[in-house]
């Protein structure tokens, strides 16, 4: 619906949202919570099996720290909380065959800009999308799932770090940077700025002067990396506009937006240029394993 | 001019112009509906904007090299056959949206009639007599760019953007015009409101607005506005 101005939306970090979805043996729509930053508590109203991944937010059911990147099995009562971030930043929370939450143009996607998503499909009059005491119905009638007993091989549970190297593939307006932005671009270290949110990524660091202010308006793809009059990238992330008319240098990479989604303000990011090939057969072979 | 390119993994932009004009933004509107139509699930996104066509597709279904085989044949014929009935499809493509031209719903107007001169009045009848073409939607769901805005009222954007704006202001930016859809922040000069409601999430399609789409302003009386369900905002700060 992007041809209308309707932002796409989705899993910040699809890595971790896809795990989740494949531990339980869910197709990869099925809805999940994405919880930012820790601060929540869940009851479960009934026996349910549940896959973790994502950020460590200090999970703990009835109190007793739990593991995530695996499936856990809560009974009636009991109480799934998340605290604060020790590493990472947002947590997937999936059930066998997900949430259920109305769909808008077929995508139960939130989109809090728009206004769109959450148990009702609107933002309400206090301005959310879930609220304390709301009830998360589930899609599936059976969710309670004692056989499964799965975890992530370790192999492909991401270190969170405090260092981040994003590969860029160059595109856009790319060709006309002046080679001194090029190489401040690739050769400092950017911090995230705290000033950043779904719809984009903020670095601070040396300016990257762009060729011109401003290009006409144009399609925005996910990644896209913009160069503003101030020299300081911007990256876009899921919740993007369609539109912009800022000069890019390209994008990074899709992959890797999904460890940038789990960085914290302060993170040193740095870039490296890869080929539109190489991007894209990694890309290929995350979709193939999911079957996205 | 015509030249596809890959933007990421999955997006490529095609560029059809260098320069803002509305007839090309009729064509673009068109070759988007038309490719739109011509493919099948490959496609994610099709936008259109001002002299683009960014495309979004599946990465499994099919690749760069293809698209751009396929796309190129696919504007080529369009631009092609699009010349002999270039006119009968401007036509026929035409909204008329109801305005009311007012003080108390265009707090801008005196604004962008000192800037040029002019009475208040003058500026409602120069913004109406226009016909507009949607150049671009985006900014929120909804927001179509319109072009172009007779230079004789043409004003730059507000110093200081207003916080919120209600649905339905009519505001100008430029040569361009548009129609807030939904309550919203905004640096446009605002000189009316159009009542009918412009954004719709349960219907499809959501918005009346496509590119290429062409638009015209109607004036209404303070009557007719509330007629149409129009309401007064009480919060304009200047």
């Amino acid at each position: 619906m992007g041809y209308q101005g309707l932002a796409q939306g989705g899993p910040m970090d699809l890595h971790a949202y896809c795990w989740a979805n494949y531990l339980l043996g869910n197709r990869m729509y099925c809805s999940q919570l994405e919880i930012t930053g820790g601060q929540t508590r869940l009851l479960a109203r009934r026996a349910v099996t549940l896959a973790l991944t994502g950020a460590d937010l200090a999970a703990r059911v009835n109190g007793q720290p739990v593991d995530g990147w695996r499936t856990l099995h809560l009974s009636e009562g009991d109480t799934l909380s998340f605290q604060f971030p020790r590493k990472g930043l947002r947590a997937y929370l999936a059930i066998p065959g997900g949430f259920a939450a109305p769909a808008v143009f077929g995508s139960v996607a939130t989109v809090l800009r728009d206004g769109i998503g959450g148990l009702r499909a609107r933002v309400d009059d206090r301005g959310c999308l879930i609220n304390q005491g709301d009830f998360l119905e589930t899609a599936s009638k059976e969710v309670f799932k004692p056989g499964i007993n799965r975890m992530v091989p370790m192999r492909y549970i991401p270190e969170y770090t405090r260092q981040l190297s994003l590969n860029l593939i160059e595109s856009y307006q790319a060709r006309a940077f002046s080679e001194a932005s090029r190489n401040t671009l690739y050769n400092s270290r950017f911090t995230l700025s705290s000033n950043s949110d779904r719809m984009g990524y903020r670095l601070d660091g040396a300016a990257v002067i762009p060729p011109f202010n401003g290009v006409i308006s144009e399609g925005i793809a996910l990644g896209a990396v913009q160069i503003p009059e101030n020299g300081q990238p911007i990256i876009l992330m899921r919740d993007h506009q369609t539109l912009g008319g800022y000069p890019k240098f390209g994008c990074v990479a899709q992959l890797d937006l999904n460890r940038l989604a789990q960085a914290i303000p302060g993170t040193s990011i740095h870039f490296q240029p890869i080929s539109l090939e190489a991007a894209g057969k990694k890309l290929k072979s995350f979709y193939s394993f999911f079957n996205l | 001019m015509m030249d596809i390119q890959p933007v990421s993994e999955t997006a490529l932009i095609i560029r059809l112009g260098d320069h803002i004009d509305t007839d090309l933004a009729v064509k673009i509107g068109d070759v988007a509906d038309h490719i739109r139509h011509g493919f099948s699930s490959e496609l994610i996104e099709v936008i259109p904007s001002y002299t683009t066509i960014y495309i979004q597709y599946h990465p499994l279904k099919t690749d760069f090299i293809r698209l751009k085989g396929r796309l190129q044949g696919l504007v080529d014929a369009f631009f092609r056959s699009e010349d002999k009935d270039d006119r009968a499809r401007k036509v026929s493509k035409k909204i008329t949206l109801p305005v009311y031209y007012s003080l108390e719903t265009g707090p801008d107007l005196p604004e962008v009639a000192q800037r040029h001169n002019r009475t208040v009045a003058d500026v409602t009848r120069i913004h109406s007599q226009s016909t507009y073409v949607v150049c671009a939607i985006g900014f929120s769901p909804g927001f179509a760019f319109l072009g172009s805005v007779d230079p004789a009222i043409a004003t730059p954007r507000k110093f200081e953007p207003r916080k919120m704006l209600p649905a339905g202001s009519v505001g100008i930016a430029g040569q361009q015009t548009a129609v807030y859809p939904s309550d919203s922040p905004g640096g446009w000069q605002i000189i009316g409101n159009c009542p009918v409601s412009l954004i719709d999430f349960d219907k499809t399609p959501m918005s009346p607005f496509s590119v290429g789409l062409s638009v015209q302003f109607q004036p209404i009386s303070r009557d007719e506005f509330f007629q149409l369900g129009g309401t007064l905002w009480s919060h304009w700060k200047s």
